[in-house]
This record gives structure tokens, C-alpha cells and sequence, in this order.
């Protein structure tokens, strides 16, 4: 009867290991989770620095996300949701959902938009970027819920809004045909407003 | 890519089973399959009309001009089959949303003869019903005493969405229906751009029925029905041209002003 035999022994150090393209790649399936997290939350963070805030030396500022992701925009959506839905005084859960369907369909029905008028994006792509561009709404969401003032939340709106419209600016006019530009980015326009003036309502 | 099941076994003898597909049966193929068209919907059995469908010749066309157009399900799925509905620039977009806000000429056919979309129809409806459910909720605020008593009404929401969608995408569809029975030409995706585009008119008075004087209100709406409906009755009946149909345009006249009162009564009370 033989005995199982032993795994190869493990190499007694690993490296920091990075992505250099030479040698085995790493093996994600044993690191221990803590490294997991990190690296996709520090994947999050500079996907985050480089569509959502300022950044003079981004190469080129219509050149979408080399590394996206689908996590960021996860969270971003499910955040706004449950914001609203804590500042919401009546029917919490018919407002978490709306939000998070209005968002979650939104995005894919704007992607849906610019590949109809003949842009070139890659579906997922976009929806990671939309994602991201949510993050300052979320601030002002998160703002309002603090804070109830009618005033304060029509200017923390609108700030946001521009915010969030600005980032995705860029992207979404250079996906397609610069004559459609305005076609590809009202719809874009109209979901934020729309989001914007849920935030407002929702006392 | 197709694949291709001719393994050579007999099936046909195992009960309930499907037949095998054989080569033989094979259209020829070639990457894209044959668009999903909208001029030969509902799919007509005429025989003179297979093979002869008008069909604008776009990049994926070109290749493929030696097909028959088969009312072939596989293009339904496919994004770049409806892109051709797109196919619009801004200033083009801009520029019908301009015309059908004038009442008095009867041209946009002749306008969106070459070219109709249906970004219009999708975008202009959404919008009108973002415009109704936040407006005629901000209507309610301003008419409210104190701002405690003020709750966003949700339900302005599901009745905006139910009725300018519906409208949109069943009137047109009617419409169509009834000139194929009546034997008369007719396209559904020019319909759907006609009303689509009508309701531009409404999305620019929305605003104007936030002043809260109820005469005003009423008068705002009678004139921007009235003048959506003029344009919607005088197209379709440039459109139509038989005499005998104009109980059609009658009727669609009336169902543009009975949606404006809608719009009147349901948000803005």
C-alpha cells in the first residue's frame, strides 16, 4: 500500500513577487487572504487616483483602465444604495433597490449606448469605469445623510455631480466618433442627475 | 461560428429525439449572419419579397449582398444588427428634435427617409419620464405648506415610466399593424422616430407647468398638445396618402392631446 505522496516542498522565501512576466506565475490560491485583500484594495485605491481625482501626469486622459475591475464599482454601487437607503425615512428597501437597479442597469444600458453609436469600448470595461466615476456621488451621499439640510444638500449635489461628470468625461468622449460626442454623454448626464436628485429627495 | 453537428449518426429513430442538422442544409457561411431586419418584420411569406428586400447598405451588409435576408434569429442578439438604427450625429439629432417642434410643416418623413433612428425615441422618452417623476414631485413641494409634510411620491415614478413607454412603444406598433392590414405601406421604425421625437415638446413644457396658476397650467398644456398632435396628425397623414385612412389620423391626433391631458392631470394637479 503506498502512502500519499508529500507535496513538493514549498521554497523556503518567497519574494515580494511582481508581475515581471519571467519564471512561474505567483500562486494566488495559497498567499494568505490578508495579502489577497490588500492587493485588490490597493488595486481599487490607484484605479480610484486615476480615473475619479486630478492627476497632471496621467498619460492620456481618454485612455481607459489598463487594470479594471469589477470590485471598486461593486462596492461604489452597493455604498450609494445602502446610503440612501439609511437616509431614507419610509420604505428603506424599496429605495435600496431602485437605487441599485437605476445604477446597475444604468451603466449597462450607457455602454449598450456607445457601442450602438458605433463607439469602441470593451463592454466591462465601461462598466468598471462608471463604476469608479460614482465615487464622488458617494461622498455627497454620504455627506447628505449626515447632515439634513436642504441648502447643504442641493450644493454638496451639484458639486458632486460635476465631480462625477467630469471624470467621466474623458472616456466617454473618446470612445466614439467626435461628432456623436454629445450623444454618448447626455445619457451619462441624465443617469447622474437622476442619481443626484434621488440624494436630494430621500429625507 | 457555426458548429457543425454532422456526425453521421442516425438519430431519427430514438423517440422524441431532433433530427441531426445535415451539411446539406447549411446556408453558406460566413461570419456575420444575417442581420436582424426591421423591414421584413412581421415576417412575410410572400414569395416575390425574399430576396428582395431593401436593406441600406451598411459595412456589414456589403459583404454578406449575396445572402438571402432569412429572418435568421441569430442577428437578434447581436449588437452591431441594431447599431444601423443609430447611426446619427448630433447636429442630425438636434435637428429633428428642432423640427418637431414645429407644427406647420409636414416634412419629417421626407427628413428621416434615408436615415430614421431610434435614439431619439429611447432618450426623449427617458427623459420625459425623469422630467415628469422629478418635476411633478417638485410641483408638490412648492404647493405644500410646510416642508416636513413633503414625502418624495414614488409612485410618479412607476406611473411615468407605464405611460410614456407604453405609449411609445404601442401606438407606433398599432399603427403599423393596422396600415399592413389595411394594405397601405408602412414602417415601423420610421413610426416609432415620428413619436418618438413628438414628444420633445413635452419634456420643454414640463418646466414651463411648474408655475402653479392652474388656468396657466391648463393653457400650457393645451397648446403644447395641441401642437405635438398637429405635428404627429400632419406627418402621418403626408405619410399615408389615401383618403380613405384618415379616420387613422384623426385618431392619432386625439391620442396625442388625451396623453398631454394625462400628463396634465396625472403629475402636475
Amino acid at each position: 500500500s503506498a502512502s500519499v505522496p508529500a507535496p513538493p516542498p514549498l521554497p523556503s522565501s518567497r519574494p515580494e513577487i511582481a508581475a515581471s512576466g519571467f519564471g512561474p506565475a505567483p500562486n494566488t490560491l495559497t498567499e494568505p487572504v490578508w495579502d489577497t485583500v490588500k492587493r485588490d484594495l490597493s488595486r481599487i485605491i490607484s484605479n480610484l487616483k486615476l480615473v475619479v481625482f486630478p492627476n497632471p501626469y496621467r498619460e492620456d486622459p481618454g485612455k481607459a483602465l489598463r487594470d479594471w475591475d469589477l470590485w471598486g464599482p461593486f462596492f461604489f454601487i452597493v455604498f450609494l444604495g445602502l446610503t440612501l437607503s439609511w437616509s431614507a425615512s419610509v420604505k428603506k428597501s424599496e429605495v435600496f433597490a431602485v437605487a441599485f437597479g437605476l445604477l446597475a442597469a444604468g451603466a449597462v444600458i450607457l455602454t449598450l449606448n456607445v457601442l450602438l453609436l458605433g463607439g469602441h469600448i470593451i463592454f466591462f470595461q465601461s462598466l468598471s469605469l462608471l463604476g469608479y466615476c460614482l465615487f464622488p456621488l458617494d461622498v455627497g451621499a454620504l455627506i447628505c445623510m449626515l447632515k439634513d439640510n436642504v441648502i447643504l444638500k442641493i450644493v454638496v449635489v451639484c458639486v458632486t455631480l460635476a465631480w462625477s461628470s467630469w471624470a467621466a468625461y474623458p472616456f466617454m468622449s473618446s470612445a466614439v466618433n467626435p461628432r456623436r460626442k454629445a450623444l454618448a454623454l447626455y445619457p451619462v448626464f441624465l443617469m447622474y442627475v437622476s442619481v443626484g436628485f434621488l440624494i436630494i429627495a430621500i429625507d | 461560428m457555426e458548429e457543425s453537428y454532422t456526425t453521421g449518426l442516425p438519430t431519427s429513430h430514438l423517440a422524441g429525439s431532433v433530427p441531426a442538422v445535415t451539411a446539406g442544409e447549411k446556408s453558406t457561411t460566413k461570419q456575420d449572419a444575417p442581420l436582424a431586419n426591421m423591414q421584413t418584420f412581421p415576417p412575410s411569406n410572400a414569395g416575390g419579397r425574399r430576396g428582395q428586400v431593401y436593406q441600406p447598405i451598411t459595412a456589414q451588409t456589403a459583404e454578406s449582398f449575396e445572402q438571402q435576408p432569412t429572418t435568421n434569429w441569430q442577428g437578434v442578439f447581436s449588437v452591431s444588427s441594431y447599431s444601423q438604427y443609430f447611426n446619427v450625429d448630433t447636429d442630425v439629432v438636434v435637428d429633428r428634435m428642432i423640427c418637431s417642434l414645429n407644427p406647420v410643416r409636414d416634412d419629417f418623413f421626407s427628413k428621416i427617409d434615408a436615415n430614421p433612428d431610434l435614439y431619439g425615441m429611447v432618450w426623449i422618452s427617458t427623459t420625459l419620464v425623469f422630467i415628469l417623476s422629478s418635476v411633478g414631485n417638485l410641483a408638490t413641494y412648492f404647493s405644500v405648506k410646510k416642508a416636513n409634510d413633503w414625502n418624495f411620491d414614488v409612485s410618479y415614478v412607476h406611473s411615468a415610466a407605464w405611460s410614456i413607454y407604453g405609449y411609445v412603444l404601442v401606438v407606433p406598433m398599432a399603427y403599423h399593424f393596422y396600415l399592413q392590414y389595411m394594405r397601405s405601406n408602412s414602417n415601423l421604425v420610421r413610426f416609432w422616430c415620428l413619436w418618438g421625437y413628438s414628444l420633445t415638446i413635452f419634456v420643454l413644457s414640463s418646466f414651463l407647468l411648474l408655475i402653479p396658476v392652474g388656468v396657466l397650467r391648463w393653457m400650457i398644456i393645451i397648446t403644447s398638445g395641441g401642437a405635438s398632435a398637429t405635428f404627429v396628425a400632419l406627418n402621418l397623414k403626408s405619410f399615408i396618402q389615401e383618403n380613405d385612412l384618415s379616420m387613422a389620423v384623426i385618431a392619432a391626433f386625439g391620442l396625442q392631446i388625451a396623453l398631454a391631458v394625462f400628463i396634465k392631470v396625472r403629475f402636475f394637479a
